[in-house]
């Protein structure tokens, strides 16, 4: 049996889809506007959980990306001061070298030992290091210069501390080297002092003897430059880790919350479409009905 | 044998019963727009007929009676189909309500606070170290314990304004309890001589389905035309007599738990789906159970953060970064507000040991081996979006559902005016015929009266 038409059944129905295209219509403005697919909770639920845990990775790997950057700045501070380091090991050599030839002699030793204790103050200087009031040499004594010359002997006051930095969400790496490194291999301070002690008493052969320390500091200091470089390497992977890392989050974050732009001006011009032809429907259906044709 | 008086009557009858029905059509039409009417019919029926040697003769028609044209099933089912409809469109409010408190998809306050704050300790944990950056995790705690006191004064409000739409919507469902009950007297002595008050009913029906949003109900109608009308397996109305209802809030801790009881029974009502029961289970169900988990998010907050920092050597000692629990009594440490340097970086108190802010920043996310708090947070975010998916869902499937309903009603009881226009002309035609017929006896008496 066919249904029966009556006047409120069918205002019902034209004002129902006139309703239903309006509200159609809203919806592809505001994605349009927003150029977001999800706008509310209810857009999409699931879709929610992931762009709340797909910003706050991103948050996170921006800090991330800041640490490694901050990072950076210590390891090639270290980098900086143990190159300088090299050169007056390097320095020091020359003269222990020099003042152990056969052409040295107790005038030349006494004309070299300024030059010598001036290489144990740019020693200490460069140990002494700091970046933004941070001692780079203290271990996690950042606060204090972590050598101090008491009386002539060099004396190392920080501790073995390792100062670590968030470089993932699961990863960190060791950013200082604590300064007390520089007491092995016999100690850097201590090279400097025996040669100038041998300097000041003329004695060659205690020249000659600190040319061997010397070979033994650069070879530990080599380890400690493979150290800082292996670091900037790390660092460096860290970084394009995350940079990378960002892209793939941000294009999840895409997938899951832009709206494909053609695809909203389709459906917003369908939209628009068919909430014209609802209102052009509504107001034609009631402009006849039997009264207009009885006499 | 039919006389010309027999004629005649039969023919009046047709005039009546004409009228009748132009009047009915008359009505139909006037109250076309009228929102709770129910078109009327006229029921006609032949008159008894003579029985005559020659078998039986007509005597004319008979108005039976004017029916409300009503389909009773669809009626009950419609009002049971409303009430869901009262109830999610209630509770899809308050989730949007919640989604506005919460922030929008992509920006939610909480979760911004609570990322600013993890990224603080981050920020102070990262070499070179700066002291001052422990004034930046003071002042980001402080932002987001005024988030957690002003979700928890939000949520009250919330509560508030559900407690008292609860009040209003007793009040409006006791106005209406109260129109049936009238209503129903009225009907009683309308119908008392027979006959069917049919406008009075209309009235009535309408009544009850407004009722029907606010809660679900049952009727049972009786002999004499009145109405019992039974919500909740109580019966609150019975002819004209009514019982009403009263809204009963409970103070539960922090919240408070909003009830219905009926007049002289304070045991609670427990309702059926329609708006008020709705507003009952957002209230329980939806914002009394997101503080109950938010409160989890700031207790979990505070111990891992408190278990943390405490740890940690400062002058004085260690201390906790927060005092109190839950959304409402949450706070920052009042020393640590007075003089930041005693926030600490590591268990040591030395200036280069960040162990305990690295621990901290981790929090966030990365909470070995337990759920983080940035992770429970989420988790309540989740909760509340699929809430309101589904919801949303249910809400637009029961729109459907009603329109239909209310689409098929008024395909039954609506007026088609169409239909009104063509039974115009039918009774029109009718009088018009039944008047030739008269006219037609007179001239007859005529040419017999001629006759003498």
């Amino acid at each position: 049996m066919s249904i029966r038409i009556s006047d409120s059944y069918v205002s019902r129905l034209l004002v129902g889809d006139m309703n239903r295209s309006l509200s159609q219509l809203l919806d592809q403005q505001r994605m349009a506007s927003t150029l977001q697919r999800v706008n509310s909770y209810a857009d999409d639920p699931r879709a929610v959980a992931s762009i709340a845990r797909l910003n706050d990775l991103i948050d996170a790997n921006t800090g991330y990306l800041d640490n490694v950057g901050r990072s950076r700045v210590l390891v090639d501070g270290m980098d900086a001061a143990l190159q300088d380091l090299s050169g007056i090991l390097a320095d020091l050599k020359v003269i222990a070298l020099r003042e152990s030839s056969g052409s040295a002699s107790s005038q030349t030793m006494a004309a070299t030992l300024p030059e010598a204790e001036a290489l144990r103050g740019r020693m200490l200087e460069i140990l002494n290091t700091s970046v933004e009031g941070q001692y780079l040499f203290a271990g996690h004594m950042t606060d204090t210069a972590p050598f101090i010359d008491a009386g002539g002997t060099v004396m190392y006051r920080g501790d073995s501390g390792e100062i670590s930095a968030a470089t993932g969400p699961h990863s960190s790496l060791v950013v200082n080297i604590p300064g007390d490194v520089f007491n092995q291999a016999g100690g850097y301070f201590t090279a400097v002092e025996d040669l100038a002690a041998a300097l000041t008493s003329g004695d060659t052969a205690a020249v000659l003897a600190v040319v061997g320390s010397i070979d033994q500091l650069e070879a530990h200091l080599g380890t400690l430059m493979v150290k800082v470089g292996g670091r900037q390497n790390d660092l460096d992977w860290a970084a394009d880790t995350l940079v990378a890392r960002d892209e793939r989050l941000r294009e999840s974050l895409s997938n899951e919350q832009d709206a494909d732009v053609a695809r909203v001006a389709t459906d917003l011009s369908r939209a628009e479409a068919a909430y014209q032809a609802s209102l052009m429907v509504t107001s034609k259906l009631f402009e006849f009905n039997l009264m207009d044709f009885l006499r | 044998m039919a006389g010309l008086n027999g004629i005649m009557d039969s023919s009046l009858s047709a005039l009546l019963a004409a009228q009748l029905g132009m009047a009915t059509t008359s009505h139909n039409i006037s109250n076309s727009a009228t929102e709770g009417y129910s078109r009327q019919d006229m029921v006609l029926s032949a008159r008894r007929p003579s029985v005559l040697g020659y078998g039986s003769l007509g005597t004319g028609v008979e108005v039976m009676g004017i029916r409300r044209v009503q389909d009773a099933l669809l009626l009950g089912n419609l009002r049971n189909q409303n009430a869901r409809l009262g109830s999610f469109d209630v509770v899809d409010r308050t989730l949007r309500e919640i989604e506005g408190l919460l922030g929008s998809v992509d920006n939610d306050h909480l979760g911004n606070a609570l990322a600013n704050f993890f990224e603080s300790w981050n920020d102070l944990a990262q070499p070179p170290f700066n002291d001052s950056l422990k004034m930046g995790v003071v002042q980001a705690a402080e932002t987001l314990v005024a988030e957690f006191r002003n979700m928890d004064a939000s949520l009250r409000d919330l509560e508030r304004d559900l407690a008292s739409r609860v009040a209003a919507e007793v009040q409006e469902l006791n106005r209406l309890l109260g129109e049936v009950g009238e209503l129903n007297g009225q009907i009683i002595l309308a119908e008392a001589g027979g006959g069917s008050a049919n406008d009075l009913r209309d009235r009535r029906d309408l009544v009850i389905n407004q009722i029907s949003s606010i809660a679900a109900l049952t009727t049972r109608e009786r002999d004499d035309g009145s109405l019992d009308l039974v919500i909740a397996g109580r019966t609150m109305v019975s002819r004209d007599r009514v019982t009403l209802f009263e809204d009963s809030v409970t103070v539960q801790g922090t919240g408070f738990t909003v009830g219905v009881v009926t007049a002289g029974n304070q045991q609670q009502v427990s309702l059926s789906p329609g708006r008020l029961e709705g507003l009952l289970t957002a209230q329980r169900d939806h914002v009394s159970r997101l503080r109950t988990q938010l409160d989890g998010v700031a207790a979990q907050l505070v111990d891992q953060v408190n278990e943390l920092h405490s740890l940690g050597q400062s002058a004085g000692g260690g201390r906790v970064f927060f005092t109190g629990s839950t959304l409402a009594d949450i706070a920052v440490n009042q020393a640590l507000v007075t003089d930041p340097g005693l926030v600490v970086m590591g268990r040591s108190g030395l200036s280069g040991d960040n162990e305990l802010a690295l621990a901290i920043a981790a929090l966030g996310d990365n909470a070995a081996g337990r759920v983080s708090v940035g992770e429970a947070y989420r988790g309540v975010i989740t909760e509340v979006a699929g809430d309101s998916g589904n919801v949303a869902f249910l809400l637009e499937s029961q729109e459907g559902v009603v329109a239909s309903l209310e689409a098929r009603m008024a395909s039954v009881s609506g007026v088609s005016l169409d239909e009104e226009g063509a039974r115009l002309v039918q009774y029109q035609n009718s009088y018009n015929a039944a008047a030739k017929v008269i006219q037609t006896v007179q001239e007859m008496y005529d040419t017999l009266l001629g006759m003498v």
